[in-house]
Formats: structure tokens, sequence, C-alpha cells
């Protein structure tokens, strides 16, 4: 999706806007010769800190903050998952003895 | 269908600002993206968007007070994808982050960074991670030694000991005292960088100590016998008569170590105006005149 698209999708996010928020890294899309092409999960992203800036009135200094610990937090369940999903793999005996040695 | 009033928490009376305010604070807590872990939360956001966008308007909200529409007549916030639902966040993960399936990763990010070196990695056995910490002590706590207790993220509490010396920056490393081991591995290291806050006094070069000393006119000219702060207590220094600011004086083995303290003279003024002073130098000729700036300049 281009820049135009992306636009077209709030009323109320400037291009200025969402140019400063990719010049900030807050935004990611691939930068290709023919411009920046924005994913699904750059458009939830600008949704995401377009919520933050109007609905909320987070300051622009805090984004940054609350993006990174957002980061954090996703990248923390991403790995809790795939840490279910390993032990869940696991015969029965090794299943209860690592739940053995957590409680 | 609840009250649009009820949902946001607000008087019928509200005006627009507290609306406002209040669907801001209830965005804040229930946006899904910030509660990934609760699913309830998109209906419940979605409750308190639909109210909002009801009562935000004032058309809308004068049409609902008088009961032409009801509240749900209005629920078609449109579906909207969260970013907490959206596919391949991995581009926004930080650096050490990967990739879902990576599930190899994943042990080597939990258990075994910081495993390596001559031993290697063997699979499912792996060091502990070696933790970081950063502890902050006086000048002279670090200059005399000292024993500081640090609380640990596990509730496990750790005694470290400083050695007399330590300078700003050095690392303590507290062998074991890391993250545990993975499959009977040993565990990681502690390391406790060791900030030394600045003293206004006491400055260090190297094992030496170096201060700088006020002293009057008459102490300066007369000499005297002074009591001086040194990083081990009050010592006596004898300041010769004669001696003008900057002379350097030194007391043998106050330092760190093998190190000394340096003392330089400040000769002080004294405080007020004082007029017998003035009047005598007024008057007075040196034995043997001088002009302390001859040379100054001139290579």
């Amino acid at each position: 999706m281009l820049i135009a698209s992306v636009l077209r999708e709030f009323t109320d996010v400037t291009e200025t806007d969402l140019i400063c928020w990719i010049n900030r890294g807050w935004v990611r899309p691939d930068d290709e010769p023919a411009g920046w092409r924005f994913q699904d999960i750059d458009l939830a992203r600008i949704r995401l800190i377009r919520d933050l800036s109007r609905d909320m009135e987070v300051a622009d200094d805090t984004i940054p903050l609350i993006l990174s610990l957002l980061d954090q937090v996703y990248g923390l369940r991403d790995s809790m998952d795939a840490l279910r999903r390993a032990v869940a793999a696991q015969p029965d005996h090794v299943r209860r003895a690592i739940l053995g040695s957590i409680a | 269908m609840k009250n649009p009033y009820d949902i946001l928490g607000v008087q019928k009376t509200a005006d627009a600002a507290a609306i406002r305010a209040a669907y801001r604070k209830l965005a804040k807590t229930h946006h899904p993206d910030l509660n990934p872990g609760k699913p309830e939360a998109a209906e419940r956001f979605k409750e308190i968007s639909v109210a909002n966008e009801l009562l935000s308007d004032a058309d809308k909200r004068a049409r609902f007070d008088r009961g032409e529409i009801d509240a749900t007549g209005q629920e078609r916030a449109p579906e909207r994808p969260f970013y907490r639902d959206a596919q391949g966040r991995g581009r926004y993960q930080q650096a050490g982050g990967f990739t879902e399936d990576d599930v190899e990763s994943f042990f080597h990010q939990a258990f075994g960074k910081g495993a390596g070196g001559s031993t290697g990695r063997t699979r499912g056995r792996t060091r502990g991670n070696d933790a970081r910490y950063t502890l902050t002590v006086g000048f002279l706590e670090a200059a005399n030694g000292t024993t500081r207790r640090i609380a640990l993220p596990d509730q496990r509490t750790l005694d470290v000991k400083i050695p007399a010396g330590t300078e700003d920056g050095h690392v303590l490393r507290l062998k074991g005292q890391g993250g545990v081991g993975f499959g009977g591995a040993p565990n990681g290291d502690a390391l406790v960088e060791i900030a030394v806050a600045p003293d206004p006094f006491f400055k260090r070069e190297g094992d030496d100590i170096v201060i700088d000393l006020p002293v009057t006119i008459r102490e300066a000219v007369l000499g005297a016998t002074v009591e001086v702060p040194t990083i081990s207590g009050k010592v006596r220094l004898a300041i010769p008569p004669g001696s003008g600011s900057g002379t350097r004086l030194r007391l043998r083995g106050r330092g760190l170590r093998e190190g000394h303290q340096f003392v330089r003279l400040q000769i002080v003024l004294p405080p007020g105006e004082e007029a017998e002073l003035a009047a005598f130098l007024r008057d007075w000729e040196p034995s043997q005149p001088f002009d302390p700036r001859a040379g100054l300049g001139e290579s």
C-alpha cells in the first residue's frame, strides 16, 4: 500500500504527521525506489499511534516510550508463546517436570 | 444496550470537555493494544468508542437525549484491526528479537546469551546469563572500601564488597551470582559496575589525592599548623612561613594504597573591609621589590 492510500484511511492524520512518525522510526514501512510501501502491520501501528496521540492525548515525547514498552511486551508474548508450544510438544513426563520446577 | 453516559461514567449534564476527558481516561485503560492479554478489552473498547462517538457529536447527543435515537442505533463502530492482532510484528521487534517460530533462537536468547568461550554451547545445556548492575558509591566509600547490599530482581540480595581504592567505572565480577544455568550448566556471573560519585573537596589523580586548602594571609606569611581532612580522617599539617598560593605540600602515605595526599594552598582574603590591613599595605614597601608578572607572555 502506498502513502496516498494509507492517508485515505484516516481523517485526522496528515501526510506531514505520517512522514514525521516515519522519520522518528515509529513507523517503518519498506523503503522502495517507488516510495514507501506499507503493510498491514504498519497500518495497524499507525492506527495505534493515532489513538495514542489523538484520542489519549499522549505527548509526542512519551509516545516512543510507550511504543518501546509495547514492542517489548509483544516480543515477550511471542517468546512465551514459542516456549508454550515447545513445552506442549514434549512428552508427558517432561512437561510434568517443567511444570514442577516452575511451581 | 447500556446508556452511553453510564459507559463513560459522566453526568447527563457533562460538557464536551468532561466527556472528552472521561473518554481519554477510559481509552488509556482499555485500548486493546495496551492490553494484549485481555481479549475482552476489544469489546469494552468498542463500547467506549461508540458511547464517545454518540456523546461527542452535539447533534447526535441532542437527538439521543430527546429519545429520537437509542444507543444501539448508533452501534456501528467500524470493525477495525488492532495492532495486537496484526501479523508480522517482527519488523518492530527490538534487536535480539526473533521470529515467532524460531524456538531454538528463543532458548538461545533466554538461556544462552553470554555462553560461549572455550567451553562453547552445547544444546540444552547452557550457562546462565551474566546479570549487569550499576552501583553508585560515595567518593570516600570507594576510597576506603565498603560493603553494599543490592536487591536482585528475584528477591535475593547480594553483598558487594567494594575494595579500597576502587575507581569509577570499575566492574566487579561476582562468580555464579547471575542467571541460573540451564540443564545443569553453571550460573552466569553478576557484573557490578561501580560508579564513584565525585567529591567537591577530594580529587583523585591515580593513587594520589589532591585538595585545595584555603589559608589566611597570616598563616601563609607566618606559617601555621592546621588540621586538614584526608580520606582517612583529619591530620595536622605544618605550613612553612612564606608559603604562597599554589604551594604544594605533601602528606605522605595519605593517598590511596601507596599514594599520597597533595595539598595546594590558596590564600583567602578576610571577609569584609580590613582598614588596618589596607593602611599597612599602602605604606608598606617590600625590602626586595619584585614584579610577579615579569616575563609573562614572553617565550
